[in-house]
């Protein structure tokens, strides 16, 4: 049974894998927290924090990110889900296009 | 995949001579992308624009019926920094409404089928990701922005109801 393709396969074809050095976790580093609508804020963390922790650092208050849906990386979290350096926390509360 | 991550860090970098960290980077930030929820396939054009190929994108209003929207290509394209309208295009690969439409956020550009998003109320966060290089929270605006829709703005005239029915609440 073939196996199912990784994404990354489907434009280039399924090649050996090639050594790229795993990045190895950092301890210390940024993420990025942003809010829809609102903006964006790099902040620089050691170790893991909360994502609540995440927002109050980039400057925004609980009540600000309150009914938003919480993600990180794009997968949904909950306030208290934690975030590492090189993630990227996203709240939105509604997006609107067509805005004109 | 070697050759996505070596253009994939070019767009994060520049044509400079790349670090064995970079390239890391570069890998990890791919995977990210990859593992994003509707992500089917993910690659980098030789003109350096970050290309996402989606699942079946289905957008459900304040409503019980969920609309087919489409799968999509989604063409990022770091080079062009004048304006969103101009970095992101989003291409419905199974249909276009009235002649027009791409997604009920996006009109067509004539004749080559790509759709020109209005962003709204992302653009100005979508533009500050851009500038950075933020490539993965770019791609997650695009996911989230075509998943959504702006009730009561319908696109130049149309409504939602016009997308096939996917799915109805009982």
């Amino acid at each position: 049974m073939a196996r199912k393709p990784d994404p990354m396969d489907i434009l280039t074809g399924v090649e050996p894998v090639v050594a790229v050095a795993e990045k190895p976790k950092e301890l210390k580093g940024k993420i990025t927290v942003a809010k829809v609508p609102g903006g964006m804020e790099d902040v620089e963390i050691t170790g893991k924090i909360t994502v609540l922790e995440a927002f109050k650092r980039a400057g925004f208050s609980e009540d600000d990110i309150d009914g938003c849906q919480l993600q990180v990386n794009g997968t949904g979290a909950k306030t208290t889900s934690k975030v590492e350096p090189g993630d990227n926390v996203l709240a939105v509360s509604k997006i609107r296009g067509n805005r004109g | 995949m070697q050759a996505i991550i070596n253009g994939y860090a070019k767009l994060l970098y520049g044509d400079k001579v790349l670090t064995k960290k970079q390239l890391a980077t570069a890998k990890e930030q791919l995977e990210t992308i990859s593992k994003l929820p509707k992500v089917l396939a993910i690659g980098v054009n030789k003109d350096n624009s970050l290309v996402l190929h989606t699942d079946l994108i289905t957008i459900t209003p304040e409503s019980k019926i969920t609309y087919e929207i489409g799968h999509f290509q989604i063409i990022i394209d770091y080079r062009t920094k004048k304006s969103s309208w101009s970095t992101i295009l989003f291409i419905n690969k199974d249909r276009i409404i009235a002649d027009t439409l791409a997604h009920p956020n996006c009109k067509i550009c004539d004749n080559n089928g790509f759709g020109i998003p209005c962003l709204g109320n992302i653009e100005d966060l979508m533009y500050e990701a851009l500038r950075s290089r933020n490539f993965v929270l770019a791609a997650i605006l695009c996911l989230r922005f075509l998943e959504s829709y702006h009730e009561g703005h319908d696109a130049f005239g149309y409504n939602i109801n016009v997308w096939p029915v996917y799915r109805k609440k009982e």
